[in-house]
Parts: structure tokens; C-alpha cells; sequence
């Protein structure tokens, strides 16, 4: 009875046991635990929810499990995740394969990711650190865009006021200089009477203005006005810093993969603010020339280059933000076009402008530009004249494709090459598109650096090209 | 002190507190056995035989049952799970889900109930019977003591068998799994095996298996409580019995969720 | 605080005092008695005044309410069941229902408490329970379940599994109950035997009067919860309360 009941008992409870040593195998096996296997770890400011037991891929192979996570002790220092990788996949862990936490399909289990490495990089060797990148996370990250683009909002809120202030400024120039023309002599008044009349735009009152030097002479003797323009140079330059400080964060922004409604917004007001410098400097421009020799005029012009080319950066890394992966469809979807960035080999490939016609317009360098008191090339008012009845040709044709200034260059290194042929496209540019009123986003420009001016040639050209696309 | 309350003159709340006394005498007298058998279980000698005899009748003889219920629960929720995870295109993770759902709680659960169903009532009238025919008190004046000897053996063989008869319903709920599975996909089994098993870690598969032993000890203390202290002749035997299932199915089902509780504490998130 | 006293010398069962009550009712009432060795003790009274409840008293299967019961010299009062074990492992007790086994064989069930002392190997155990079986008239019931004996013939196998530890207490609650008159008198020189043979001291419960005065030494009735009278036969016969007269003469004639 007794020995029969054992071996029941035995049969019952053996075949359980069995089973349950089966579950425990299948678990251990699919966790790696009975191939051979070496250690490894990594660490993490974050781990998002991995835990001992974790699986462990290895370029998506299941390859292991995290056996201890150490806690740091302070703050600063970031989590240790020991894990054991199958010695199998050894060969292509590298000390360069990257760890990071991913998330599994469906169940949305938690697991770590190490990727192949790359055959430079020895292999890591056992109990040795391999980097990580820490967890993705959406929250954090739309906190730091938040914050840099508050910052960014912030500073280009100051800069716009300060700006509009400096304009402000030269706008009461301007109504003084008007008071004193109108008791000026007859003949003044009959030309700024006739610029008057050919636009009413603020340019064209200065560019009457010009002719009274005298005036002018008098004008920056007054002390007041000159501190107070003086004033405005001082502030836009701190502004220019912080925007500078902002561009940085917009930079990092980038690099980052994400979405924000204020992009756009960030974009905008980029663009507002190119404009204004844009006015400003034209504005001071003709001060400088009106005054001659170098003084507020001049350091003000500087500020606002200045100003003008960090805000080009900023555009620019806007710009990037547009092909960003996340963002690509976003702006495309809202008319964007890609002309302010585009390479020059993808302007050159033959997918640009498929299906376009061409209108090709060729401008020497000697007709549009001239030297400045400080050597730089300026638009000359020349220039300007032969641009306006360029783009006044090119506005005959349908405007329903890019237009795009190619800048040539033949001189000096090919840095040096690459960015006078950038000055001179984006200076023709400016000028158009601040003429013309054309939207930003359709005129781009394209720095081609040197190039012959025939097959085979040894002189290079100097100069622009406006290239119009349209379709009949 | 019943009669202090007794002689309260609202009568529904007199025979409230009195139901309340009664139910906590009746819980105290319940832990105290429970107390009773823990302090009994580690006096030797073991009652080997008896033990022996209680594990084949708790454990071997419940496996037809525990097989049979584990086939059809297993089927039917691999067919539950099949029409849900069908409308997301993940049939691939059928096994994955039926083992998450046995393994981790399914199994266990209906083990105990199954358990305290079969076992529960049996304990329940078996002593009840010897309690009321007096073999109880034969026992007794044989020198023998009747809680050690008859009381112990039945809550150790629950013990025992629980986990076991989980891991033996886990198994059948997979191969019933399997079998409706196999019907629609033609799956292999040690594919299938490997599949279910893939995503579970042990926190997973070991401490649910082994909760059981709680649930056993909850089955077999409570029946062998009811059924050693019946009285009222066939009439009170009948009664050890009913009880005996409806209180282990109510102590397991709330000490369930204790222990879930409890597990969650010890291996956060080992439950994802 | 009867626990502090001592038992009476050369008395191996005493009950002093001893009161039970189940629930409202009252069982016994200060009741108390004495047995000498080796002597056979008989409880009479109607059914229902306590007779076998006296008996589980003896053997620690109830614990009174208030009073003492000494066994072998030990007031068994406030001792569990781990130490009520060693004085049981002297007595031996026929219950009135025979509480057999009804999971294992009679011959099992005699063998049962032999099986427990694991004194001897399985065979003799065996045999041993097979010649107790025999002196009770059951030689050939030794593989029969117990549900399939007759309420006489469960009652002589109870009395074999009481017998084969060799008590040197018995206790024995209505013996011949059941029986018919030969095998009634059969078990009655089996209790003789024992009692002149291995000095066995009994308590016998039985309603059985000529049987109680072959084996009985002492006399008691119980009634209300108390001895209404203690002796030989003969001083119960012609004892002034009608009550005890009338049972022992009552029974005398059937
Ligand atoms: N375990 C018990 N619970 C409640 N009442 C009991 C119990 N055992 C005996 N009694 C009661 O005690 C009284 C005496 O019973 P008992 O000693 O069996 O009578 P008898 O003298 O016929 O053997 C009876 O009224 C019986 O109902
Ligand atoms: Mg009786």
C-alpha cells in the first residue's frame, strides 16, 4: 500500500517537476542564460523602465539579459547597466557599438539595444564599457525646444524692438533732414521735390538727401542725434550676441529629432527680422555715403552686417530644422521651398527643376559691385539700376518656379572663392528680393565658385547669374 | 457578553453584533488552528505515510481533472485571444499572450479553485465523517494526535500538489492552446513551446507557480478546519463540505490579490 | 486548584469534583469516583445521564469544566493532546459506536496501533492482529472493510484494536449492546481474562446487568449528573432509592 503510494507520489510529483524544469529551461534559453556568454556594461543618466532581466539585443538579435543595474550614488552620475551578451555575437560587439533603450513591439516591454559596431573599433572586451545614447525621450526634449525657443523668441523680440527702435530713430533723421531741405535752398528742394515723386519710399528720400552735403555736415554735428544713433549701435550689438547665444541652442535643437509648432514661428520671425536689418542697413547706407568719412554711419552699418549674418545663421539652422526628418512633411505641406539651402550639387543634379524652362540672365561682377571705403563689395548704385531692369525683364516671364542668383567667383583659394561667390548672390539677393517684394522662400541662391568662362579657359568668371524657372 | 449585547433594544443591530462576534470567533478559532498546524508541522516524527497517502489523493488523483479543466481553458482563451490579436495582425504573439495569461495568472487561480473544489470538499467531508463517527476520538485514545496525523498530512499534501497541479494545468492550458492553434496555423509544438515561453522572465513563471503553495495551504487548513470540528451527524459532514469549497474559494480569491500585490512588490514590473 | 492535589494511592482512575455541561445542559455535576486496580468498574444509568461522556473524561477526548481526573496518578485535566499521548499509550478504549477505520480493513484497524509502536516487524504485527481478531470471534474478517460488518460484529472489532496495545486502563462503553447472548458472554470472559490475567483495570458502561455482575467488582449509577449510589451488586440491589433498585432488578429479569 505504502510503497505502491510512493510510487504514485513519485510519478506525480517527478512528472511536475519535469514540467516545471522545462518552463524554466525554455525561459533560461530564451534569455541566454545557457550559452556561453561574456559581460559587458553601460551607462545611462535614464533607464526608462529597464530592469534585471531586461532582454538584450544585438543588432535585433536576442543576444542576452541585464544581470545588475547599479544605482548611482549622486545626482550626477548616471546609472551602470551590467548586461551578459552571447559569446557567439562577440566578434561584432565593438568598443564602438552603441547602446541604447528601446522598446519592444506590442507589449511594449523595455529592452537594450546594442548595435553592431564597426570594424575599426576592436572588440569590447569583457567587462569593459561600451557608450550609450541616452533613452529617447519626448517630454525632455520638448522642454528644451520649449525653453531655447522661448529664449530665442525672447531675443528676437528685443532685437525686433530695438531695431524698430534704431529705425524709429533714423525715421526722425530723415524728418529733420526733410525740415531742414525744405528751408534749404530752392534747388535742394526741387530735387528731394522730385524724389518725391519718382517713389515715396524712405530710400529715395535719402538718396535726394545725398545732394546737400552741407545739410548732412550739419546734421551729425548735432551731439544729441549722434548719441542717441550711437545708442542704438551699442544695443543692437549686445543683441547680436544673444542672438548668436540662441543660434547655438537652435543648433542643438536640430540635431535632435523632433517637432514643435513654434518652428515656423521661429522661421517667420527670422524672416521679419532679415527684413528689417535688412531696411536698417539700406537706411544707414546711405547715411554712411551721406557722411563720407567713417563715423556712426559706418559703425552702425557694421553692426548691422553683422546682425544680419548671424541672423543668416539662424535662418540656416531654421533651414536644416525644414529637412529634418520630422519636420520634412510638415513644411512641405505648407508651401515651403528648399531653395534657401540648396547645395550646389543638388542645384547642378538634374532632378532640380524638372521640367522648368530656363532664363538665364548674365551680370559681370565690374557692372553691379563696387568697393566700399572698407573694401568691401557693395552694390553699387549702378548696379542696382542694371538689377532692377534685370528683374524687371525676368518679372515679363511667369513667375510660377524658383528664381535663383548663382554667384561666381575665380579669385583666391576656393574657400575664398566659394564665399565671394556666396557674398555676391546673397547680396544681389537681398537686394531683389527687398525690391521687389518676392517671397523669400522662392528666391535662392547658389555659390559656384570658380569656373571658366569658356571650356578650357584659364580665366575664370567674375560675377552673377539670375537663372528664372517657369513653366508656360 | 453576548448577552450584554443581546440586550441591546434595537434588535436587527443586536443580531448584527452578534453575527459579527460570531464570525470573529469563528476567524480567531480559524487562525488559531492555522497556528496550530504551522507548530504541529515541525514536530517529529513526520507522519511520512499518512503524508504520502494525502499527496496521492490531493495531488495524483486530482491530475485527471486539473489535465482535462487545463485542455479547455487553454483552448478557449488561445480562441479569445486568437480573435482579438487577429484584428491587429499579431497571431504571432497567440502563444506569447496564452502563456502570459496561464503562467501569470490563469493557471494558478483556477488550479486553487479547482483545487478547492475537488480537494476542499473531500478534506471537508472526510473528517467531518471521522469527526462525527468518532474515529477522530479512536485516534485520539490511540495515542495518536489527531491534528499532527490527520490534520498536517492533508495541508502539506496541499501545499505540495498546488504549485505542481499549476505547472501540470499551465502545460495543459498550452497544449490545449496549441491543439486550437495548431487546427488554424498548423504550428509545430516546440515552436510553439519556445514561442510562449520566449517573452516570460523567471519573476514571471516563479513566483506565481509558487503562490500556490499559499493557495494549498488556504484549501487544505480551511477544510481540514471545517471538517475536524464539524458536529450535527451527516447533516453537519455535508455542511464541512459545501463550506469547506465556499470558504477556500472566497480566502483564496482574496488572498490572491494580496499576494499579486505582494509579488508586484517583490519584482516591480516583473509583471509587465 | 484541584490540579495541585494529589491522586489516591492505588487508584489508577479518579474523578474528583468533575462538572461538564454542553451548552444549557448539564452533564455532570461535581461528580466523583474512584477505580482500584485491577478491578472492573461499572457505570450504569438510563441513556442519556453521561455514561460515555464519563468515559472520554477518562481518556482526555473531553475536558471537563471544572474538577479533576487523575489517570496513573496525573490529573490529565490541563494536557494536550502531545501529552495526553503518553498516558493513552496505557489505555484502551471501546467506544460505544466502535469508531472503526472505515478507510482501511479490520484487520488494519487492529493492527493500527500496533503498527504506531513499530515495535515489531510487519508480519508479526500481522499475526498479532489476526489472534486478537480470532479472540473477539472475527478470525476470518481480517481483509473485510468495516461498512460491511454487522453493528455486533464492528463492536468486537473495536474491542480487539482496544486490546492490542495491552492496556493496563480499559474502558469499554457497552460491550454486549447489540450482541446476541452467547457471544455476549464470550466477550465477557474475554474482559475476565484480561482483568485477572494482565491486572487490567476496567470501566465498563453497560445496561447489561448479568453481564456486569460476571465481571464487575464495583457498582455505580449515574443519574442527574451524579453517582446516586456506589458498591457491589448486591448493596446497588438493596439500595433505599427505587430508582437503582428497580434498573438492577429490571434488568436482572431480562
Ligand atoms: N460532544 C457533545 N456535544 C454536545 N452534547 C453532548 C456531546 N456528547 C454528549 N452530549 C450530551 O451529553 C449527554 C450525555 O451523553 P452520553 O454520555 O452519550 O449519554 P449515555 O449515558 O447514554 O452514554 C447527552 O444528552 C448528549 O446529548
Ligand atoms: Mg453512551
Amino acid at each position: 500500500m505504502e510503497s505502491k503510494n510512493k510510487v504514485l507520489v513519485g510519478l506525480f510529483v517527478g512528472g511536475c517537476l519535469v514540467l516545471f524544469g522545462v518552463g524554466l529551461f525554455l525561459i533560461g534559453s530564451a534569455n541566454q542564460l545557457f550559452t556561453k556568454s561574456f559581460h559587458v556594461y553601460a551607462d545611462f543618466a535614464k533607464i526608462t523602465g529597464i530592469q534585471n532581466g531586461s532582454k538584450v539585443r544585438v543588432a535585433g538579435m536576442d543576444a542576452g539579459t541585464v544581470i545588475r543595474i547599479d544605482v548611482p550614488p549622486r545626482p550626477e552620475t548616471k546609472f551602470r547597466v551590467h548586461f551578459r551578451l552571447a559569446e557567439k555575437l562577440h566578434p561584432i560587439v565593438r568598443a564602438d557599438s552603441m547602446a541604447s533603450i528601446q522598446t519592444d513591439g506590442l507589449l511594449g516591454n523595455k529592452y537594450l539595444q546594442v548595435a553592431a559596431g564597426t570594424s575599426d573599433a576592436p572588440v569590447a572586451a569583457a567587462d569593459s564599457m561600451i557608450p550609450s545614447t541616452e533613452p529617447f525621450d519626448w517630454g525632455d526634449l520638448m522642454d528644451e525646444i520649449s525653453s531655447a525657443v522661448k529664449q530665442v523668441n525672447g531675443v528676437l523680440t528685443a532685437v525686433k524692438e530695438q531695431l524698430s527702435s534704431t529705425l524709429t530713430e533714423v525715421e526722425n533723421v530723415v524728418r529733420s533732414v526733410n525740415v531742414v531741405v525744405k528751408d534749404a535752398t530752392p534747388a535742394v528742394k526741387g530735387i528731394v521735390e522730385s524724389a518725391h515723386k519718382i517713389t515715396g519710399s524712405l530710400n529715395e528720400i535719402i538718396d535726394g538727401v545725398q545732394a546737400g552735403e552741407g545739410t548732412m555736415g550739419a546734421l551729425f554735428k548735432d551731439k544729441e542725434l549722434y548719441a542717441s544713433v550711437r545708442r542704438s549701435a551699442e544695443k543692437t550689438e549686445q543683441t547680436i550676441e544673444n542672438v548668436r547665444e540662441a543660434t547655438a541652442s537652435v543648433k542643438k535643437i536640430t540635431a535632435k529629432v523632433d517637432e514643435s509648432d513654434i518652428v515656423p514661428e521661429v522661421q517667420r520671425t527670422v524672416a521679419n527680422l532679415q527684413r528689417i536689418t535688412l531696411q536698417v542697413k539700406d537706411a544707414v547706407d546711405k547715411f554712411q555715403s551721406a557722411s563720407g568719412e567713417g563715423g556712426v554711419g559706418e559703425n552702425l552699418q557694421r553692426t548691422l552686417a553683422d546682425a544680419h549674418e548671424a541672423m543668416s545663421d539662424l535662418a540656416d539652422n531654421t533651414e536644416a530644422l525644414k529637412h529634418n526628418f520630422f519636420f520634412r512633411g510638415f513644411f512641405k505641406r505648407r508651401g515651403f521651398y528648399d531653395l534657401g539651402s540648396i547645395t550646389t550639387r543638388e542645384y547642378l543634379s538634374k532632378g532640380f527643376a524638372k521640367g522648368f524652362k530656363q532664363h538665364r540672365i548674365w551680370l559681370e561682377s565690374a557692372e553691379l559691385f563696387s568697393l566700399d571705403s572698407k573694401g568691401i563689395q557693395v552694390l553699387s548704385p549702378a548696379g542696382k539700376r542694371r538689377l532692377d531692369e534685370v528683374i524687371a525683364e525676368v518679372m515679363t516671364l511667369p513667375r510660377n518656379g524658383p528664381l535663383i542668383v548663382e554667384g561666381f567667383a575665380g579669385e583666391g583659394t576656393d574657400a575664398q572663392r566659394y564665399l565671394v561667390s556666396r557674398r555676391r548672390s546673397s547680396r544681389v539677393q537681398t537686394y531683389i528680393i527687398d525690391r521687389f517684394r518676392l517671397r523669400p522662400t522662392y528666391v535662392g541662391i547658389v555659390a559656384r565658385g570658380a569656373e571658366p568662362v569658356a571650356p578650357g579657359s584659364a580665366v575664370n568668371k567674375e560675377g552673377i547669374a539670375i537663372v528664372s524657372y517657369y513653366k508656360e | 457578553m453576548p448577552h450584554s449585547i443581546a440586550s441591546n433594544p434595537q434588535p436587527w443591530l443586536s443580531r448584527f453584533l452578534l453575527g459579527v462576534e460570531e464570525s470573529l470567533g469563528w476567524f480567531g478559532g480559524f487562525c488559531q488552528f492555522a497556528g496550530l498546524i504551522i507548530r504541529e508541522s515541525i514536530r517529529r516524527p513526520f507522519e511520512f505515510g499518512e503524508l504520502l497517502r494525502q499527496v496521492v489523493a490531493v495531488g495524483y488523483r486530482s491530475v485527471p481533472l486539473i489535465v482535462l479543466s487545463g485542455l479547455a481553458v487553454g483552448s478557449v482563451l488561445s480562441m479569445h485571444t486568437r480573435s482579438t490579436l487577429e484584428r491587429f495582425g499579431a497571431e504571432a504573439m497567440i502563444p506569447t499572450a496564452l502563456a502570459f495569461a496561464l503562467v501569470k495568472e490563469t493557471g494558478p487561480l483556477v488550479t486553487g479553485l479547482l483545487m478547492a473544489g475537488r480537494v476542499g470538499a473531500g478534506i471537508g467531508a472526510e473528517l467531518g465523517g471521522m469527526r462525527v463517527t468518532e474515529q477522530i476520538d479512536a485516534l485520539e485514545s490511540l495515542a495518536v494526535n489527531s491534528v499532527h496525523y490527520l490534520v498536517v498530512t492533508r495541508v502539506w499534501a496541499c501545499v505540495i500538489a498546488a504549485p505542481l497541479l499549476t505547472v501540470l494545468m499551465n502545460f495543459s492550458g498550452l497544449a490545449g492552446g496549441f491543439l486550437a492553434e495548431v487546427i488554424v496555423s498548423g504550428t509545430s509544438f516546440t515552436y510553439y513551446l519556445h514561442t510562449a515561453f520566449s517573452s516570460l522572465a523567471f519573476a514571471d513563471y516563479i513566483p506565481p507557480t509558487l503562490k500556490t503553495m499559499v493557495f494549498g495551504f488556504i484549501i487544505g487548513t480551511m477544510s481540514t478546519y471545517l471538517g475536524y470540528n464539524a458536529s450535527g451527524g451527516a447533516e453537519g459532514v455535508g455542511r464541512a463540505s459545501t463550506q469547506s469549497v465556499v470558504y477556500s474559494s472566497i480566502g483564496l480569491i482574496v488572498v490572491n490579490v494580496l499576494l499579486v500585490k505582494f509579488i508586484f512588490f517583490l519584482y516591480p514590473g516583473g509583471g509587465a | 486548584m484541584t490540579a495541585t492535589e494529589n491522586a489516591t494511592p492505588g487508584a489508577p482512575i479518579e474523578l474528583r469534583a468533575v462538572s461538564k455541561s454542553f451548552g444549557p445542559r448539564k452533564v455532570l455535576e461535581e461528580c466523583s469516583f474512584k477505580v482500584t486496580a485491577g478491578t472492573a468498574f461499572v457505570l450504569l444509568g438510563r441513556s442519556g445521564t453521561g455514561k460515555s461522556v464519563t468515559l472520554k473524561l477518562i481518556c482526555g477526548l473531553i475536558k471537563p469544566d471544572a474538577g479533576a481526573v487523575f489517570v496513573n496518578g496525573e490529573d490529565i485535566t490541563p494536557l494536550d493532546s502531545n501529552a495526553l499521548a503518553v498516558t493513552r499509550k496505557h489505555l484502551g478504549f471501546l467506544f460505544q459506536t466502535a469508531a472503526l477505520f472505515d478507510s482501511i480493513s479490520v484487520g488494519e484497524n487492529v493492527a493500527f496501533p500496533l503498527r504506531r509502536r513499530a515495535e515489531k516487524p510487519d508480519p508479526e504485527i500481522r499475526n498479532r492482529a489476526a489472534e486478537l481478531l480470532e479472540s473477539v470471534g472475527l478470525g476470518n474478517e481480517y481483509d473485510t472493510m468495516p461498512s460491511e460488518l454487522s453493528g455486533g460484529m464492528r463492536k468486537r472489532a473495536g474491542l480487539a484494536r482496544a486490546l492490542a496495545v495491552e492496556p493496563s486502563i480499559l474502558l469499554v462503553d457497552e460491550p454486549s449492546a447489540g450482541l446476541d447472548p452467547i457471544t455476549s458472554s464470550e466477550i465477557d470472559q474475554l474482559l475476565l481474562k484480561i482483568k485477572t490475567q494482565q491486572k487490567t483495570t476496567l470501566v465498563i458502561v453497560t445496561h447489561n446487568i448479568p453481564s456486569a455482575r460476571r465481571v464487575g467488582d464495583r457498582f455505580a449509577f449515574l443519574d442527574g449528573g451524579r453517582l446516586l449510589a456506589e458498591g457491589t451488586a448486591d448493596e446497588l440491589t438493596a439500595s433505599e432509592n427505587p430508582l437503582v433498585r428497580d434498573f438492577m432488578k429490571s434488568q436482572q429479569a431480562g
